[in-house]
């Protein structure tokens, strides 16, 4: 089967795919690299502090208790109390500021340290920027990417016919596109929903000042609480938040639904204070649904969200159709997977434009430092900050630019590629062994196990993509120039 | 458990259709690439028993991505590793590409049609025609959210694809003008 496509209209879409692609395929690399790793944000932020015990069950008194404890002065306009479940097994209140772990006596525990996690995280949504800026950067690489998919499919007039072909070790320009339209047409549905779901992370909060203007008068307060709620007006007696008398109350408004976070709204203002019961229902792609009570802990009502207009439920949804929080863990590692796909897509398409070039300069050099030195930069980020709680972000940075750097001082990719793989290997085992040596029992919990077993293969992945790529550097640098042909 | 294993079976045996009929592997082509479509939808009805329509919906069109990926590699043609010494490599050419102004020019309008005039124009577009439905002002709004970064693609798509940059460059600017209208006056 063969797409029936004119000539001039795939070989324009062709230059406009590799126009939208150079220029934002750095910043899409990074994106798609952090959003592969965030997918698995519960497991890291675990992973941060194994040594803090872990339960299934809470005893709505001692959340109560714990509540009180929060000195007066870290109380802010919001608190947030987690309840445990199945992917974080872990209570914790926090502040907007910071957060505790909860006891099972009531008294707060551990301070709440996911720096790292939240590095990953950051990087993913706002690329370390000033956040409102970043936010609406990563927004616009959104859409651009609709117009990369866009243009990717009428620059393929063999989408069918190709589907399957993949032709691996010939000439560069071959395989890497190869590799690129394989992942790409397969993993299409998933790419248009990450595509669309994050522009929605970024332009949303511009849109809301476009539809304020058409619908509310230019009062975004009020277009925001047509879709997410008006805040209930309440005038009540200062006391105790009553979190049990919620939370019981919740098994018959929703039998079926499972809390597993507390808002409290107004949290500074006890006459206005209220409490949002976040309730996860299954089956649903929806976040929670909010149900919303005073401070005495009588039922106010629900948002609507789970039963509400289709519009209030589909952009409750956008998250974990985003994050692939839903059904089971297989669902993350399946996103895991399609992550990984769309972060070598980004990468093989700017080798195909470097190899369509037909020459070399500093651009081969740059891109193979910025690649494959990102991931060693992770890694030190995450000897720095989870090891020596320090400050990471700088070390990321710093370590992506002194890999661009290096590579074009070594000015030959494929060694760079094969230094920073060996980087990466050294890295990620230093950050393992560290990491078991600070932790000693608590780096042998299952959980621990299992992470550090992952970044250990990834480790050996790195050290035998590194070997055999040493091998054909030495085997290239004994092939007399003249017989031999394109690739790196 | 059975729906599970049924929409999983549907997806592969899906997939394995299009594989036989686009791989060249059967002489019967086209029904087997409608027998393949066609499983692949029925797939959704298994999921969605399985998962719940939500999640079967989104995890059918997810997981026959994988299968592809398996089927690829499987018939993946190692062709024979040739290497390359790179004569020049001792020294980079330099770009010349930059010093033209005239393509640092072009690129730049690319970049600010492509970018903000693409961008506010996909904006008043979309909640021009969302807003013409007879829907309620969520549905509205939120579908506007959503229809406003593909349409945005569309229309970067278009001005780095077309020859005649003026032509896509004006219809983006003139839609924009005409929602814009239709929003505000």
């Amino acid at each position: 089967m063969k797409l029936s496509l004119p000539a001039g209209l795939v070989r324009q879409s062709l230059a406009g795919h590799s126009w939208l692609g150079v220029l934002t395929g750095a910043l899409m690399y990074l994106i798609c690299l952090s959003g592969t790793i965030a997918v698995f944000y519960q497991e890291l932020e675990r992973w941060e502090q194994p040594q803090i015990a872990e339960s299934l069950g809470y005893d709505a008194a001692t959340l109560e208790r714990a509540y009180a404890q929060v000195p007066a002065s870290d109380i802010t306009h919001h608190m947030f109390i987690s309840l445990p479940t199945e992917e974080i097994p872990r209570t914790s209140i926090s502040t907007e500021k910071t957060g505790w772990f909860v006891n099972t006596d009531g008294s707060l525990g551990q301070e709440v340290k996911h720096e790292w996690t939240h590095l990953i995280i950051n990087l993913h949504l706002y690329l370390h920027l000033p956040e409102t800026f970043g936010l609406i950067l990563v927004g616009v690489l959104g859409a651009l990417l609709c117009g990369l998919i866009v243009s990717g499919i009428l620059a393929h007039p063999r989408i069918f016919k190709d589907a399957f072909a993949l032709r691996l070790g010939g000439s560069r320009l071959l395989e890497q596109a190869d590799i690129h339209n394989r992942l790409s047409v397969w993993s299409l549905p998933f790419q248009l929903m990450i595509a669309i779901t994050g522009a929605f992370f970024g332009l949303a909060q511009l849109m809301v000042l476009l539809l304020s203007y058409v619908y509310t008068d230019g009062d975004t307060e009020a277009l925001m609480a047509r879709v997410y709620g008006a805040e209930p007006k309440l005038e009540q007696a200062a006391q105790p938040l009553a979190i049990g008398k919620a939370l019981a109350a919740m098994k018959t408004i929703a039998p079926g639904a499972t809390p597993f976070y507390i808002t409290v709204e107004e949290a500074d203002v006890p006459e206005k204070r209220f409490m949002i019961v976040g309730a996860e229902h299954p089956g649903r792609l929806i976040y929670a649904e909010q149900y919303r009570f005073d401070s005495a802990g009588n039922y106010l009502d629900n948002v609507g969200f789970s039963d509400g207009e289709t519009g209030q439920q589909a952009i409750f949804s956008v998250y974990r159709l985003h994050f692939g929080h839903f059904a089971s863990f297989s669902v993350k590692v399946l996103y895991g997977v399609l992550g990984l796909a769309m972060t070598i897509v980004c990468v093989t398409g700017f080798n195909i434009w470097l190899a369509r070039r037909k020459h070399r300069d500093h651009w081969n050099n740059l891109w193979a430092g910025f690649v494959w030195g990102t991931v060693p930069a992770l890694a030190l980020s995450g000897i720095a900050q989870v090891i020596f709680g320090t400050a990471a972000t700088a070390v990321l940075w710093i370590g992506i630019a002194a890999a661009t750097a290096l590579a074009q001082w070594w000015n030959d990719e494929r060694l760079a590629k094969q230094r920073f793989e060996f980087a990466a290997t050294g890295s990620i085992v230093v950050l393992i062994v560290a990491y078991t040596v600070k932790f000693g029992a608590a780096a042998f919990s299952s959980l621990a196990l299992t992470v550090n077993a992952t970044l250990a293969a990834i480790a050996i992945t790195f050290a035998y993509a590194a070997t055999r790529r040493g091998r054909l550097i030495s085997a290239s640098r004994s092939t007399p120039a003249d017989l031999s042909e394109g690739r790196t | 458990m059975l729906p599970l294993l049924a929409g999983t079976a549907l997806s592969v045996a899906g997939v394995a259709c299009l594989f036989g009929s686009w791989n060249g592997a059967t002489t019967r082509k086209a029904w087997i690439n409608g027998l393949g479509w066609m499983l692949l939808t029925v797939s959704v009805i298994a999921w969605s028993i399985a998962s719940g329509a939500e999640f079967g919906t989104t995890l059918a069109l997810g997981v026959p991505g994988i299968i592809a990926w398996i089927f690829a590699l499987r018939s993946a043609e190692l062709r024979e590793q040739r290497v390359r010494t790179r004569k020049p490599l001792a020294k980079v050419e330099p770009a010349a590409k930059i010093t033209d102004a005239r393509s640092w020019l072009r690129h730049f309008w690319f970049f600010v049609s492509t970018v903000p005039l693409s961008g506010a124009a996909s904006a008043v577009v979309s909640v021009a025609l969302c807003q013409s439905l007879p829907w309620s002002d969520t549905n509205e709004m939120v579908l506007a959210i959503f229809l406003m970064p593909l349409l945005w693609g569309c229309a970067a798509y278009w001005i780095v694809a077309d020859p005649k940059l003026s032509r896509p460059t004006v219809t983006v600017i003139a839609a924009g003008a005409i929602g814009a209208a239709l929003l505000f006056l």
